[in-house]
Parts: C-alpha cells; sequence; structure tokens
C-alpha cells in the first residue's frame, strides 16, 4: 500500500458494516493508503442519518445488515439529490451474480467480495477515485 | 418430471369433479376431505408413538437451546478475540511507524556524521555500524508492519464466520418452533387417546428445559469459583 497514489487525500469515508471488526479493518486500510477521515456506521439506517448531517465523499457498504441493508441504502443515497453523487463501494460476502447485478443496476461504483486484500480494496477505492476525476474533467 | 401417484390423480379428479358440484355438495366434500387429513394425521401420530419418535423429538427440542447457546458462545468468543486482535495491531502499527521514523532519523544523521574528516577510527566504526542498525531497523520495521497488516487482515473471519452462525442461529430458532409444535399437536391427538394432555405435554418440556439448566456447562474459572462458593468449597 502507498500512501503517494492517492488522488484526494482530505476525502471523508463512510464505512457501514453491522460487524465491528470489518469496520475497523477498513479503516485502518484506509488509514494505510492514507485516508485519515473515516466514520463509521452499523447499519443502512445509521448511515443514512449520518449523510444527513455530515458530506461525505466515499461510501463503502456491507450487503448484510440488520434494520436496513445496503442496497437499501444504496437506493436511498441515489435517490437524494445531496447524495447521490458520492461513490458507493459494496464489500459483501454475497457473491451472487443477482446481487452484484442488483447492486450494479442501484447505482454501486465497485464490488468487492469477502475476504478480500488490502490491496484489493486500496485498488478499487482508488480506481473509482480516478474514474470520477476523468468524468470532472 | 414424476409422473401423477394413484392418490395425487385421485385428488385431481376430485377437484375437477368438484367443479360441477352444488354449494352443499362441496360444503360436504370439503369435510370429507377434513376427515381424511384427521385420520392420516392420527395415523401420522400413532406411527410416531409406536417408533418411539416422540420421545426422540421431544428430546432433539431440548437440545436446540442448548445448540443456540453454544453458537452463541462461539460468535461472542470470536468476536472478542478479533476485537483483542485488532486493538493490538492499532497499537503496534503506529509503533512500528515511529521506529521506521527515528530509524530514518538516525540513518541520516549518522551519514551526516561520517562526511567529517579527521574522524578518529573507533568513532567511525561505531557511527558505520550505527548506520547498518539504522537500515536494518528500517527493514525490520516495515516487515513487521506487514506482518502485522497481515493478522488485521485475517481477522475479516469474524464477520464471515459471524455471518453464518447468526445464519444458523436463525435456522435452528425455527425448527425449534416448528418441532415444538409438532410435538403439542402429537400431544393433543395423544390427549384424545387419554394418553397425555398438551398441558401435560407442555410442562413436561419445561421441566426437561429446566433439568438441562441446572446441568450447564460453567465456561469461566469466575463461574467456577462461584459454583464452588455457593457449594461451601
Amino acid at each position: 500500500m502507498n500512501q503517494q497514489s492517492i488522488l484526494f487525500p482530505n476525502s471523508k469515508f463512510l464505512v457501514v458494516d453491522d460487524f465491528t471488526s470489518m469496520r475497523r479493518i477498513i479503516r485502518n486500510i484506509l488509514k494505510e493508503i492514507g485516508y485519515l477521515y473515516v466514520e463509521e456506521a452499523e447499519n443502512g439506517l445509521v448511515a443514512q442519518n449520518r449523510l444527513q448531517t455530515t458530506d461525505f465523499d466515499f461510501i463503502i457498504c456491507d450487503w448484510n445488515m440488520p434494520v436496513m441493508d445496503g442496497l437499501s441504502l444504496l437506493n436511498a443515497v441515489r435517490a437524494r439529490d445531496e447524495t447521490k453523487h458520492i461513490p458507493v463501494l459494496m464489500v459483501t460476502a454475497e457473491a451472487k451474480k443477482e446481487n452484484i447485478v442488483a447492486a450494479a443496476q442501484a447505482g454501486a461504483n465497485g464490488y468487492v467480495v469477502k475476504p478480500f486484500t488490502s490491496l484489493t480494496l486500496s485498488d478499487k477505492v482508488n480506481t473509482i477515485f480516478e474514474q470520477m476525476s476523468r468524468e470532472d474533467k | 418430471m414424476s409422473l401423477p401417484t394413484n392418490s395425487s390423480q385421485n385428488e385431481f379428479d376430485i377437484l375437477k369433479s368438484s367443479e360441477s358440484l352444488s354449494q352443499p355438495e362441496k360444503d360436504i366434500q370439503k369435510l370429507d376431505i377434513l376427515d381424511r387429513v384427521g385420520q392420516i394425521t392420527r395415523a401420522l401420530h400413532n406411527s410416531l408413538r409406536e417408533l418411539g419418535f416422540d420421545r426422540a423429538l421431544e428430546a432433539f427440542c431440548n437440545e436446540v437451546p442448548e445448540t443456540q447457546d453454544r453458537l452463541s458462545y462461539v460468535s461472542k468468543l470470536t468476536d472478542e478475540s478479533a476485537d483483542i486482535v485488532l486493538t493490538a495491531i492499532e497499537r503496534g502499527i503506529p509503533l512500528q511507524d515511529g521506529l521506521l521514523l527515528q530509524a530514518q532519523q538516525a540513518e541520516q544523521g549518522t551519514h551526516l556524521f561520517l562526511t567529517k574528516k579527521n574522524l578518529d577510527p573507533e568513532v567511525r566504526r561505531f557511527a558505520e555500524d550505527t548506520l547498518t542498525l539504522s537500515r536494518a531497523t528500517q527493514a525490520t520495521s516495515l516487515e513487521t508492519k506487514a506482518l502485522l497488516l497481515r493478522i488485521m487482515m485475517a481477522q475479516d473471519f469474524q464477520d464471515l464466520t459471524g455471518q453464518m452462525v447468526q445464519k444458523m442461529m436463525q435456522l435452528t430458532e425455527q425448527l425449534e418452533r416448528q418441532l415444538t409444535q409438532v410435538l403439542i399437536e402429537f400431544s393433543a391427538a395423544n390427549a384424545e387417546l387419554g394418553i397425555l394432555s398438551q398441558a401435560q405435554a407442555l410442562q413436561s418440556l419445561k421441566k426437561n428445559k429446566k433439568t438441562k439448566a441446572e446441568n450447564e456447562v460453567v465456561r469461566t474459572q469466575s463461574q467456577v469459583d462461584a459454583l464452588l462458593a455457593s457449594l461451601g468449597y
């Protein structure tokens, strides 16, 4: 992992997963890449509330969660004018084709299947930022 | 595709012919069907009892809560273990970062020091050793950090196994509910035969659960100590 390769070092991340250990792993990977501003939410509903008070630049989201799952959060994010531009990376154990298709159709920017390596996650994050940067130009 | 059996063909014929029946005739037919279902259920209950499956079912039902406790215990322990490991790693990584930075600064300082002329040979040798040590420290620190990150990534098992355990707990809960219902219905049928009332069956289940609670396994030293203390040891 290399801190020099990041495009937007001041980006604010929201990590949504019902398992504390997974949120901590993702937070630590992001920290290693160079993204220091990371907030956590334990389900889609908590994330949705957090999104109303804070401007995030990137969402990393699990699929299976109690109260509100990742796909519902993705749909909610895309439905709101204030949040529809935020890139969403799904990080989930749901490796079924139909889920991947459903996430893509709902507007996910990427899909990482658990278990993953730190390199896979950092590559996906950087690729999504690069795509956004190209689209902005 | 399987061919229809005689019985399913008969049922199909009954349904088909019922389309041309009047309402009272349909009501009579419904009663007939219910009567047949009742007979089949009774036959099933009798078979269960004769084969001793009622006791097996009851014993199985009593095992399910214990299985849930064990699964919950596995989930709790793995969660705690992952938490301990992640906390240690989150403490260890900044320590390694700090060590790396110090070693880099030591290398730069020593390198600069060695550019001085007319250094005492013994001092020069000492500085060269320091330079070697600072470089080795940097390499070791980087490797240690990489190993810490690998250990951190391995903690994702807690998420994956945790999800499996949760699903298994939901399944066993569902299974327990359904089997208990079968037992209660079975007991109701037995009550009609004068064997065991539904209330007696529930009482029997509760009694067995109490016995199971008394046989609970103690898992921690403090629980062992508390138990021994309660027994006067």
